[in-house]
């Protein structure tokens, strides 16, 4: 071949064998092993194509040189993110990693989740994270002991169903945002605003369109699947991690907007009361930090588009399969809900009664093996 | 929750696509150079589509066709045709409408302007890559 992708292909070649050989002799508790096998497949199919860009004789022709080069990387990715995620998680699956896998399949199958649940690995120095092509998440160390955070699970789970349903639950909340700018642009140049104006309604566009609209689909579900314990657990993140609540990132919109998406969700899918309680602390919370609505907060995040997209979420989430949360004993969303409540109620013993259930569900899922 | 989950959907949306674009430019060319049949029926209906929905995202049509583009895509692809962007809007739909047809040739123009949603496409996955590295 003589071309200098030659050496490269023969080292991801390697680097493929290694991944296959280590996934196919692992043995891993029952509840990893279809990622195993998954991530087996990957590894192997991968291999097997690197092996035909290295037997294929167009690769070494320059006006092929690009291509090859383009597909080398992506596989070069896969093997790194092989590495990294999955590899690294089941060759030190430990019993918490179990149990977490266990508790995901668990909610998986009650809100009725379309397809294989991810395993979950206590190992994240990133609070709770999903690896989309990996089919794994990552959540802290310490979250096996404690139930509060459990509800952004869902939120994690989400993130994989938004991914694999783009045309199904992406492109309408894509298109009511595109819309509402459409028609908002239209009607600042009417009003005759200033072309600076202009522009930052054109940049809220790109951003909605971006991450945005992403986070925005997975909150709503995640409130769609638990209800309450997903509300509250929005609003302790706020409390422990938010800078400024009104404030906006790239990669995130602001955590009033989202709370107020997570509220309009709530009026679809529950008692008005339910929502009033959780506007009712937020405002607390703002009041508390001393937080200030910026002018351009409306402007960026308009009540109107926040209810349209809970509409919408709501009826691709059902188009989907996907149940919403209904009371019932023995379900995760139900555990999570009274565990808000009795924390709400009585903080100071709320952690012994936190043991007791997380000991229970270890003793149930013990029981069914 | 964190970033990480964001990047992680960016990443691959725009890894299909670059991977989708570029599998089938070498089909394309494999079929030039080797006189063999190129990309079928459905191969030049689904590449129509996604040049469709690329042209939808730069135009910032109200309803966006076929499947969804990453915003850093389109970004990219609009910071390097700036003032220029209706020709090249126009380039995409007449791209679009030469791979909807069962048999036309797929000329020059064509492999060039799939070139560049790739090259952009690429560059995006790799930057997402890397920033779930945080390098």
């Amino acid at each position: 071949m003589g071309h200098v992708l030659e050496p490269l292909l023969h080292d991801l070649a390697e680097r493929f064998r290694f991944l296959e050989e280590e996934l196919g002799r692992m043995s891993v508790p029952p509840e990893a092993e279809g990622s195993r096998k998954r991530i087996h497949q990957i590894a192997t199919r991968a291999k097997a194509r690197v092996d035909a860009i290295l037997a294929d004789p167009d690769v070494s022709r320059p006006d092929f040189a690009k291509n090859f080069y383009h597909t080398y990387k992506r596989l070069s990715e896969l093997a790194q993110a092989i590495d990294e995620g999955p590899l690294f998680a089941l060759s030190r699956f430990r019993a918490e990693d179990r149990f977490l896998t266990r508790v995901v399949g668990k909610a998986c199958r009650e809100f009725r989740y379309p397809e294989e649940p991810p395993i979950c690995a206590a190992m994240s120095s990133q609070y709770y994270c999903a690896m989309i092509e990996m089919n794994l998440i990552l959540v802290p160390h310490g979250e096996a002991t404690h139930l509060l955070g459990w509800a952004d699970l869902y939120h994690e789970l989400a993130h994989f169903i938004v991914a694999r349903n783009e045309v199904t639950v992406l492109r309408p909340l894509m298109d009511l945002v595109s819309s509402h700018f459409a028609k908002a642009i239209d009607e600042a140049r009417r009003l005759g605003w200033s072309e600076n104006a202009i522009g930052e309604l054109r940049l809220f566009r790109g951003l909605w369109l971006g991450d945005w609209i992403v986070e925005f689909a997975c909150d709503l579900l995640a409130t769609f699947a638990t209800r309450l314990s997903f509300a509250w657990s929005n609003l302790r993140l706020c409390a422990r991690m938010s800078t400024d609540v009104f404030g906006t990132v790239k990669s995130h919109p602001a955590d009033a907007a989202r709370t107020q998406a997570i509220l309009e969700m709530l009026v679809l899918v529950s008692d008005g009361k339910e929502q009033e309680f959780i506007e009712d602390r937020w405002r607390e919370l703002v009041n508390t930090i001393g937080a200030v609505e910026p002018q351009s907060f409306q402007i960026a995040y308009p009540k109107s588009l926040l209810r349209d997209l809970a509409i919408q979420a709501k009826h691709s989430f059902e188009a989907l399969g996907l149940k919403p949360y209904t009371s019932k004993e023995d379900h995760i969303a139900d555990l999570l809900n009274e565990a808000w409540k009795l924390f709400q109620a009585n903080p100071e013993s709320y952690a012994d009664w936190e043991r007791t259930k997380i000991g229970e569900l270890r003793n149930k899922f013990a029981a069914d093996t | 929750m964190s970033d990480v989950s964001a990047l992680s959907h960016e990443y691959q949306s725009s890894a299909k696509l670059a991977e989708e674009l570029n599998d089938a430019i070498i089909a394309i060319k494999k079929a030039r150079v080797h006189h063999r049949s190129g990309l079928n029926q459905e191969q030049r209906r689904r590449l129509a589509d996604t040049l469709g929905a690329v042209r939808s995202r730069l135009a910032n049509d109200e309803k966006a066709p076929g499947e969804v583009v990453p915003q850093e895509v389109v970004e990219r692809l609009a910071g390097r045709h700036g003032s220029k962007m209706a020709y090249f809007l126009e380039d995409l739909s007449a791209a679009a409408a030469l791979l909807s047809g069962a048999t036309a040739p797929i000329d020059e123009k064509v492999v060039h302007l799939l070139d560049e949603i790739c090259d952009v496409a690429d560059q995006t996955a790799s930057a997402m890559f890397r920033r779930l590295r945080r390098r």
